[in-house]
């Protein structure tokens, strides 16, 4: 990678008060991601993998340490710095989805590429063209409620990837799905990755995801326990788990 | 143990909900409070009324008469069901105040010390009684007193009789008879100007030219006693004396006043907590409903461990109880402090010896009840759902809110095209009830306003068609004794006067059928300016050419219409009774007018000419000279100043109303910012998680706020012009069940302001309920919502 990298994280630390405890979830992480790469980051419940990408995503500060993404410094960033931030650059994958019920597919996404039309440089990506990419070409007006859990979490993707965001962060994206649907979610993933050069950060505790990477980070108790390059990823649809 | 867990269960979840809870404890507050304060002044008056008419033996039945002799009272005290019969004197006179520019006019009474035989006892509040035969003494009733200033020891003139009289205040006193002491023929009291003066009634009956006879009757009646009976035996003895008709306690001016503001006060007490209990009602059935959904999981766990649902139904209904109990216990105490404060503004208009609030427990135990009732009611639904919860299904999370493509939906979207406006469209038609019962209730806000505000357009028009167009007089003089045209001449005169106008009522009884009335028959002049018949939408009315006129309020009373035939009886000597044909009847403004042409007039009565007052148009240099010549002209009766009668208006008006109307509009502030705030505050627990998810994909806080307050603006556009509507309704209602009667019609006049001001309200509340939803609105958790599945 010669691209200079788009997150630039030094010492982050993380200390959670739960009354008079302490609870550090990240210790003194350093770490670099770079345009097009897909991450994911492993880590049995408790490691701080949520902790570090709510960090990344905006949504939660550090106690400790420095994150850059380009030259905005996030850290120092203010609350609607922030909201700012994730509008223009940052696309979410839930665990859950987190559609919303009122709205259909096409309206889902629509939601969020009006609101990045009003601000981007970029001009987003239509919504239904978006859908088409995930495969939903055909359910473009129904309501989450009318959708399998796989399709809703495609859904979900589409609606990250419409606007073309630098970067898309995925809590658990096949959390709540079964090994087929939750490899055709991955599969919707990679496919977004590649078209788009979007760096995907995935965090999940399923090792076996780890095989459709570019690059597998390992947390273990707030710390970067490991970091590999993937030589030869393999497809999601041969993964197993 | 188990319950005290539950407790403390439920002190957490109040305190969760603690701005729902107190929302609806001050909709419920507002509703205890009105029937508090209602049932209370209610039962006040009632209880003095019984009070003082046993102590004073006020009369059952009433008759006035031209003269009569002693002796003519002895065939009724001999009537079947009639107890005891007093006669006496009385007779109005103009007087000079020292602190009134104008004349005022007073009710002479001749009174008796009390004795086994007395009736309508004198209630001596200071100084004394006038001795037997003692002809200067004079008590003057307590708020004519206290208008003017007047104290025992002070003097006043008087032409009474035939001359200048002086008379010494020897006492002050207050009568059950004028409770509420007011002008016969007048809309509202003016105390500065009528007041009753009591002389000894011998000397009240020389005085006034009656030596010996009497002009006026009180009876009362044995238990069981036939009233009908007995009135129509009155009249029959009393005919030939030009009696004007006896009649009950249900046509004294003074007890239907104090009447009807009882039957307002029960009436009241009804609607004003039906509203604000019926909306408390759903607001914790939305708040409950909540609250329960939201439990599920915690429900169904309770239920696997084997608490009976009796006891978790238990522990939801009270949550419902808490602000129940929590609003009866506030609206009890607010409730005492408009009773004692209205009963302050009471004591001003009505003269009992104590007027004092009472703590009426019944009253307070009937709010208390009607308002657990209330918010059981709406906890019905919440409960019932509890009920048939299975424990398995609890413990599942719900499924997601099913949106599906329906007509609705199409009408809804065809025209949105913004994905935020589709959610709060959604939003809404996606409970439908919810949705129009919030918008009601923020409507009934509105509804609240616009009946307490419209009063005052109502009054606008009332005083714009008494003083400006259906009396332009300046002054207007009633003479003792009709007379002929000649008087015009006298009148014209006096100093200052520009322009004189005969008056020329008759008094008369207007029968149909068996209905009749005791009103005038009044000629009316072509070409006169100074007085019109005037329709309550402020026309001026021309007189049929022909057969007779009738106020539509006399019309209905009688059940007569235009073509039918009504008898007029004149109470006059000559008693001479003449049939008319109904030519025209008029919406009028106040009391029960009759009409005919002037000259018409001596032709039915049967005399030459009839002048029985006039109305003035005096140059305002010289109107204290024109006072002053007609208190001492022993041919005036009475005197009538129109710029004193319209500030008397104002100021009683202000007085008694305003305070009222501060209340209404801050019930109905209550009203719809509870409402408001509920409802938003709900729609913000079920979308929470969507809103949060809004956050993190980038919605700036403004934007999600806007997304949920726009649910609850569109609530308010919904609510709001239906809430105007039904307090236009409402204001219908209060002008049929007690704007109408037979002394005046409140006209239904709902000007632009009060439609603004309802319209406005309801904004106002609903900007300061979103107050606190706006800030937890900003303390969203947007990395739980992450984590979690609904």
């Amino acid at each position: 990678m010669t691209d200079a990298p788009l997150f630039h994280a030094r010492g982050l630390a993380k200390v959670y008060r739960m009354g008079e405890v302490e609870v550090p979830a990240l210790r003194g992480v350093d770490l670099d991601l770079y345009p097009g790469e897909f991450v994911v980051i492993l880590g049995p419940s408790g490691s701080g993998k949520s902790t570090l990408l709510n960090i990344l995503g905006g949504l939660d500060a550090p106690s400790a340490g420095t994150v850059t993404f380009k030259d905005h410094v996030l850290t120092e960033a203010g609350e609607a710095e922030l909201t700012r931030y994730r509008r223009e650059h940052v696309g979410f994958v839930f665990q859950f989805y987190n559609l919303i019920p009122s709205l259909t597919a096409l309206e889902n996404v629509s939601l969020v590429t009006a609101l990045a039309a009003e601000s981007h440089d970029r001009e987003p990506a239509d919504a239904a063209d978006t859908l088409r990419l995930v495969g939903l070409g055909d359910r473009l007006d129904n309501f989450p409620a009318q959708l399998s859990g796989g399709e809703q979490q495609r859904v979900a993707i589409a609606r990250a990837v419409a606007k073309r965001p630098d970067v898309l962060l995925c809590d658990e994206p096949t959390g709540a799905l079964d090994v087929e649907t939750g490899k055709l979610v991955l599969a919707a993933l990679q496919r977004a990755n590649r078209e788009l050069g979007t760096l995907t950060v995935i965090i999940t505790h399923n090792a076996s995801v780890a095989g459709m990477a570019d690059r597998v980070l390992r947390l273990r108790s707030g710390a970067i326990v490991g970091d590999e390059r993937n030589a030869n990823p393999i497809a999601p649809e041969a993964l197993s788990w | 143990m188990v319950t005290r867990l539950l407790d403390r269960k439920l002190r957490r979840d109040l305190r969760a909900h603690l701005g729902s809870i107190i929302a609806i404890a001050v909709v419920v507050s507002c509703g205890v409070a009105a029937y508090v304060a209602e049932r209370s002044l209610a039962d006040l008056l009632v209880q003095a009324q019984e009070e003082y008419y046993a102590q004073v033996r006020f009369p059952d039945l009433f008759a006035h008469v031209r003269r009569a002799p002693a002796s003519a009272a002895d065939p009724i005290r001999a009537l079947e069901g009639v107890d005891r019969v007093e006669t006496r004197t009385v007779g109005e006179v103009v007087l000079r105040l020292p602190r009134l520019r104008e004349p005022a006019t007073a009710r002479i009474v001749g009174t008796r010390e009390p004795g086994p035989a007395t009736l309508n006892h004198l209630v001596i509040r200071a100084g004394r009684r006038p001795f037997p035969d003692e002809r200067d003494a004079a008590v003057m009733s307590e708020g004519f007193a206290t208008a003017n200033g007047i104290a025992v020891g002070d003097t006043l003139g008087a032409v009474i009789g035939d001359a200048w009289r002086t008379l010494r205040i020897v006492g002050i006193g207050i009568t059950a008879e004028f409770v509420y002491e007011m002008r016969p023929g007048d809309m509202l009291p003016d105390a500065a100007r009528y007041g009753t003066l009591w002389l000894d009634a011998d000397v009240a009956s020389e005085l006034l030219g009656h030596d010996g006879a009497w002009n006026d009757l009180a009876v009362t009646l044995r238990p069981g006693a036939d009233t009908a009976r007995v009135i129509a035996a009155i009249d029959a003895e009393l005919e030939r004396f030009g009696s004007l008709g006896a009649y009950g306690r249900d046509r004294h001016a003074s007890h239907q006043f104090v009447t009807s503001e009882i039957r307002e006060n029960r009436t009241f007490a009804i609607v004003i907590p039906a509203i604000f209990l019926g909306v408390a009602a759903f607001l914790v059935h939305l708040v409950l409903g909540r609250v329960v959904q939201q439990q599920r999981d915690q429900v169904g766990m309770l239920k696997a461990y084997g608490f009976p649902s009796r006891t978790l139904m238990g522990h939801y209904a009270r949550f419902a109880l808490v602000p129940a109990l929590a609003g009866a216990a506030l609206g009890t105490g607010l409730g005492l402090l408009f009773a004692d404060y209205l009963t302050g503004i009471y004591r001003d208009f009505f003269r009992f010896p104590t007027l004092e609030v009472r703590l009426y427990p019944s009253a307070i135990l009937v709010a208390t009840a009607i308002a657990v009732v209330a918010a059981l009611a709406g906890a019905l639904d919440a409960l019932r759902r509890l009920l048939r919860l299975p424990p398995a299904e609890a413990m599942r999370p719900e499924a997601p809110a099913a949106y599906a493509h329906g007509l609705m939906d199409r009408l809804l979207t065809v025209r949105l095209r913004s994905p935020v406006w589709r959610m709060v469209a959604r939003g809404l038609a996606h409970r439908p009830a919810r949705t129009l019962l919030s918008a009601l209730g923020i409507g009934l806000g509105a509804a609240v306003v616009v009946v307490g505000t419209f009063g005052f357009d109502a009054i606008d028009r009332m005083k714009m068609v008494m003083f400006t167009l259906a009396s332009r007089a300046d002054v207007s003089v009633v003479l003792r004794d009709p007379q002929g045209a000649a008087v015009l001449d006298a009148f014209a005169t006096l100093p200052g006067v520009t322009r004189v106008e005969p008056l020329r009522d008759v008094a008369a009884r207007v029968r149909h059928g068996h209905r009749h009335r005791t009103t005038a028959l009044s000629g009316v002049e072509p070409g006169v300016v100074l007085r019109h018949v005037v329709s309550l939408d402020a026309r001026t009315m021309a007189i049929a050419p022909s057969g007779v006129t009738l106020s539509a309020s006399l019309a209905r009373i009688l059940e007569a219409g235009v073509g039918d035939t009504v008898d007029v009886e004149f109470l006059d000597g000559r008693r001479r009774t003449v049939s008319l044909r109904v030519a025209a009847t008029v919406e009028d403004l106040a009391g029960l007018g009759a009409y005919v042409p002037a000259e018409a007039l001596p032709g039915l009565v049967g005399v030459g000419e009839v002048v029985t007052g006039a109305d003035l148009a005096v140059r305002a240099d010289s109107i204290d000279a024109l006072y002053d010549r007609l208190a001492r002209a022993p041919a005036v009766q009475s005197v009538q100043v129109r710029s004193a009668t319209r500030r008397a208006f104002d100021e009683t008006l202000r007085r008694s109303f305003v305070i009222v109307l501060v209340t209404l509009v801050l019930f109905a502030g209550a009203l719809a910012a509870g409402t408001a705030y509920n409802a938003g505050r709900v729609t913000l627990s079920e979308r929470a998680r969507d809103l949060a998810s809004l956050r993190v994909l980038g919605f700036t806080k403004g934007e999600v706020a806007r997304m949920l307050f726009g649910e609850v603006a569109v609530l308010g556009t919904m609510g709001i012009p239906v809430g105007v509507g039904i307090g236009v309704l409402f204001a219908w209602g209060t002008v049929h069940a007690i704007g109408t009667t037979e002394l005046f019609r409140l006209p239904l006049v709902i000007g632009p302001r009060t439609l603004l001001a309802g319209a406005l309200l309801p904004v106002a509340a609903g900007v300061l309920a979103a107050l606190p939803l706006r800030r937890r609105l900003d303390r969203l958790d947007l990395i739980g919502v992450l984590k979690t599945r609904e």
